[in-house]
């Protein structure tokens, strides 16, 4: 129980990591944009 | 002021804006949108795009318990690294990536944005183009 509480704990974390620098890096490019 | 801001005391935003649409988008351009090398002329803009992960992974270290932070680190690692070795063989006429179907797909959606600068910003992720409103899917 523990151990799957802690791998969705970590998968929970890993997503969401992935998703904040994705949107960091979507919005530096269109920052790149910017006449 | 925050549109004055960003339009007229933006040094980082300009040296970005120089960087990405003067070489990246100047030598890959209408149909030349693939090469068989890198091109030499062109300039990382990678120290700009690091600006946001140091800052996130400063603030995290502050704030999050060690095991928390141990993963955070590791999922800001990975993307990066997607983000680096991902998008840039999309102009390279060999690449081991185009054995892949998603590579290719991928590619064609970045391509879109080369031919219009104001669509799909995202590189392996359109998600958030999606949200934001600037997907275009490939033409087939």
């Amino acid at each position: 129980m523990a151990r799957a509480a802690g791998l969705a704990s970590f998968a929970l974390a890993f997503a969401a990591t992935h998703y904040a620098t994705t949107l960091a890096l979507w919005a530096g490019h269109w920052f790149s944009h910017l006449p | 002021m925050s549109l004055h801001w960003f339009v007229g005391h933006r040094p980082l935003g300009g040296a970005i804006h120089r960087i990405h649409m003067l070489e990246h988008h100047g030598i890959y351009s209408g149909d030349a949108l693939v090469a068989d090398t890198y091109s030499d002329e062109e300039k990382s803009a990678t120290a700009y795009d690091a600006a946001p992960a140091v800052a996130l992974g400063g603030a995290a270290y502050a704030t999050l318990p060690l095991d928390i932070f141990v993963v955070l680190v590791a999922a800001l690692s990975a993307s990066y690294a997607a983000h680096v070795y991902v998008p840039h063989p999309d102009h390279l006429n060999h690449s081991w990536l185009r054995r892949f179907g998603w590579f290719h797909r991928k590619r064609e959606l970045h391509f879109v944005h080369h031919r219009d600068a104001s669509k799909n910003f995202g590189v392996i992720e359109f998600v958030w183009d999606r949200v934001f409103g600037t997907y275009t899917p490939a033409e087939r």
